[in-house]
């Protein structure tokens, strides 16, 4: 009995005792838990915060782009404001110490830890890099009675690189953020930040450049010398049209002045002709390098340009330092900005009018006397509207922005430093050396001899296909020819030589380009295997269709294509600016690793 | 993107784009060359072929169906516009395929290796054809001045056919293109390999270790009040 209770009392100690030990570790564990807790909630409680600044942030960031394309620069300094606000709450929200505690911990430290690097990255750009682009006065970078303010101009290049040297910082710090194993959520929102980064790096980059390069091609440094040349889209060559006339322009000190004009005609004709590169000679034979209104029958504008420069060169003694080409539907745009120009005795011109003015109405009703005449005016009067008239920069920016979209402003520089700063842009107007997406290229040449050009409508269809063991992928396009034109009625000065045997049949030779590395399958001509040239143009395979259309005929011209080795499933069609625009629709495929 | 068009457009020097625009909109075509002195064809003045600025109006011609052709097809070469019965020489240049697999001097067989190849001939001849195909070679054109030959090729590139009439001079070119022929494996969307399992496994499976971790706690918890009310109600 004394041996039980002895053991009964120890057990009943030793039980008290294990009591207390398991009461300790319980409160220890609850005090442990307590605090993760409080802490959790406190981290999930700023998340929370900082996501809806974010999300503010975000929405105010595509307001204050809206705001600023619109011109509304008041309300965009409030949204500016507004949106630093909100990023910096951001900032501050995931930069307190207890968020510095979380972001270590296990599994969710790195997204924590990533939404303070997206908050970091926002509140930069807001802070340093948005007001110095709101800053920029689009005003200054447009001329004024002749001249454009080179001084303002350089204070603007340098708002333009700090904002492009914060944009480009930011953008690297976020590329050292590691993605492998995020929420994805805050994945999501990182990849979209970099995209957008990547773009504005972009943007502010091109913008950097464009800046600096402003002042030399002005005259800055010296006086330049430039060309100016109209591509007539009546007759139309692979850049847009054959070069018309061309007038001399003076730059020097940012003052621009108009010389010498002359039509290309005038220029004659080139025995022995200029050197012309044997793959294009393959092509198109001597004709570039013999004929000023054959220099653009490749799409290369700088090849074009180049051949035209020493053309001017050898007739008039003229050196210039790039060639500038424009188009009538450019000029539409243009007068659409500022207004109609009145030609003393002459149909005044107009936005809505001007092409066909230009283009059909003076053929139909002028002699050639009296058109040069017309034209010789006209250029007077625009020129001198243009300098009077006070007109909105944005506006002029915007239409300036849309034709070397269009491809119907083309610019070389004879400068290779300059040109090579350009080459990337549609302004230089060329084919990518490499293509990120697989090109297509689809391009005109009138020949007929004839300005039928203005009546005809083309579509481009582009369907990519299966894809292939080796890498490749076929490319399907159908390329549609409706010609508008009259049965009757037209002048000799239209109808021209009238090389398709009939005057009022337009004779089209259309170019397709195959993607860099790729190939032409084959071509088949409304249904009917059609016998087509075949050329190499760089990396490029090249097959050229002779496509003659009779007036209300349409004409369709199939042809396949291969890629080279690409995964993508997109494509991209590269084509001539006609003088209404092309129907175009490209059919993309998922990509192949799918 | 709209910023950047808009200095690009500024650096063309913007201001004065509109001007001879209008000047030379429609300019006649320069005067053709009606007036030049027609050049004549004679074997000691070969060339012009074309005779007025429009483009398209060689006087010979070459096309070449299909421009595009895998190895171990062949070619054929039309050509139009030659002297009646006259001898035309053809000239063939090879240049690499670009974006495809061979390296210069190199070619696939069928089989998909690759042999090492000169740069004009090759010592080892290919299994299927024991003679590389030639460089050039001739053909005489019919009455009518074309001719139609087959070529078929013996290795993979871009083949630029330049065609000369030995009496007219009249000149043509084609090309076309080679390609190796489809490799027999499956291709790259149906080929083996282990499906890649990245990123998106990996929040579901922090989910499950947090949610198995917790239920572990609450299991704990659970046992050490049961055992502790045990405690107080066993020996009573």
């Amino acid at each position: 009995m004394a041996d039980s209770g002895v053991s009964r009392r120890r057990r009943r100690s030793s039980r008290r005792s294990t009591r207390a030990r398991v009461r300790r570790i319980l409160l220890a564990g609850l005090v442990v838990c307590s605090l993760l807790m409080t802490l959790g909630g406190w981290v999930a409680f700023r998340g929370w915060q900082a996501r809806a600044h974010l999300l503010n942030a975000a929405g105010l960031a595509r307001e204050l782009s809206s705001q600023v394309v619109g011109g509304d620069v008041d309300r965009a300094q409030r949204t500016l404001a507004a949106l630093q606000e909100q990023a910096g709450a951001a900032r501050s929200a995931t930069g307190d110490p207890g968020w510095w505690v979380a972001q270590h911990a296990p599994y969710a430290g790195d997204d924590l830890a990533a939404v303070r690097q997206i908050a970091v990255a926002v509140d930069d750009l807001a802070r340093r890099a948005f007001p110095a682009l709101l800053r920029i006065d689009l005003a200054s970078l447009v001329p004024k009675k002749g001249s454009l303010d080179l001084t303002r101009l350089r204070a603007v290049s340098g708002e333009v690189s700090a904002a492009d040297r914060v944009v480009r910082e930011t953008g690297e710090r976020l590329r050292t953020v590691p993605t492998g194993h995020l929420l994805g959520q805050v994945q999501d929102a990182l990849t979209g930040l970099r995209t957008e980064l990547d773009n504005l790096a972009g943007l502010t980059a091109a913008a950097d450049q464009g800046a600096r390069l402003l002042p030399p091609l002005l005259g800055a440094d010296g006086p330049r010398r430039y060309l100016l040349v109209s591509q007539n889209p009546a007759e139309l060559r692979s850049t847009g049209g054959m070069f018309g006339a061309y007038a001399v322009l003076n730059a020097e000190k940012g003052r621009i002045r108009m010389g010498q004009q002359d039509a290309s005609s005038g220029l004659g004709l080139f025995d022995p002709p200029l050197r012309v590169d044997p793959q294009v000679r393959e092509l198109w034979s001597d004709l570039p390098g013999r004929y000023p209104a054959d220099v653009n029958l490749s799409p290369d504008f700088p090849t074009a340009a180049a051949l035209y420069r020493e053309m001017v060169r050898r007739r008039t003694g003229t050196t210039v330092d790039g060639v500038l080409a424009v188009d009538p539907v450019a000029l539409s745009y243009l007068l659409g900005v500022i207004g109609p120009v009145a030609v003393p005795g002459r149909p005044t011109l107009s936005g809505g009018t001007v092409v066909r003015t230009l283009l059909s109405d003076s053929y139909r009703t002028l002699d050639k006397q009296a058109q040069d005449e017309y034209f010789g005016q006209a250029a007077a009067a625009v020129f001198t509207d243009f300098f009077t008239k006070s007109v909105d920069p944005r506006e002029l920016l915007t239409v300036f922005s849309r034709s070397v979209d269009e491809r119907r402003i083309l610019f070389w520089s004879d400068h290779p430093e300059e040109q090579r700063v350009l080459a990337d842009s549609r302004l230089a107007g060329t084919l990518p050396e490499k293509d990120t997406v697989p090109t297509v290229g689809v391009f005109l040449n009138d020949g007929s001899g004839a300005k039928l050009g203005y009546y005809l409508r083309f579509s481009a269809n582009l369907t990519v296909g299966d894809c292939q063991s080796d890498g490749r992928r076929e490319l399907r396009l159908r390329v549609t020819v409706h010609s508008t034109a009259p049965r009757s009625g037209l002048k000799a000065s239209v109808t021209g030589l009238a090389l398709s045997g009939d005057p009022y049949t337009a004779r089209t030779l259309v170019s397709v380009y195959s993607p860099t590395g790729g190939a032409v399958l084959g071509g088949r001509l409304d249904g009917r295997d059609s016998a087509m040239s075949s050329g190499l143009d760089r990396r490029r395979q090249v097959t050229v269709a002779t496509v003659e259309v009779k007036p209300g005929g349409t004409r369709t011209l199939d042809v396949s294509l291969l890629t080279g080795q690409t995964g993508a499933g997109a494509a991209e069609l590269v084509l001539t600016p006609t003088v209404t625009p092309w129907t175009t629709r490209v059919a993309t495929a998922p990509s192949c690793e799918q | 993107m709209r910023l950047s068009r808009i200095i690009m457009a500024l650096t063309a020097g913007l201001a004065v784009a509109a001007v001879p625009t209008v000047a030379g909109a429609a300019q006649p075509q320069p005067s053709p060359s009606a007036s030049q002195p027609q050049p004549s064809l004679s074997p000691s003045q070969p060339q012009p072929s074309v005779t007025v600025y429009p483009p398209g109006r060689g006087l010979a011609s070459l096309t070449v169906t299909l421009p595009t052709i895998t190895l171990g097809h062949t070619f054929t070469l039309h050509g139009s516009g030659f002297a009646p019965d006259e001898t035309v020489e053809i000239d063939v240049s090879i240049s690499a395929l670009p974006g495809a697999a061979p390296a210069a001097g190199t070619a696939r067989r069928g089989d998909g290796s690759t042999v090492a190849m000169a740069a004009v001939a090759y010592a080892r001849p290919l299994d299927a054809q024991p003679e590389p195909a030639p460089l050039q070679f001739e053909v005489t054109a019919d009455a009518t001045g074309a001719f139609t030959v087959p070529y078929r090729p013996t290795e993979v590139g871009r083949y630029t056919f330049s065609a000369t009439g030995e009496s007219s001079g009249l000149t043509a070119s084609a090309t076309g293109t080679v390609l190796s022929p489809r490799a027999a494996s499956p291709s790259p969307s149906s080929g083996g390999g282990l499906p890649v399992t990245g990123s998106s496994l990996s929040t579901p499976l922090k989910i499950g270790v947090g949610l198995a971790g917790v239920g572990a706690l609450l299991v704990l918890l659970s046992l050490a009040w049961r055992r502790r009310g045990g405690f107080g109600m066993g020996p009573r």
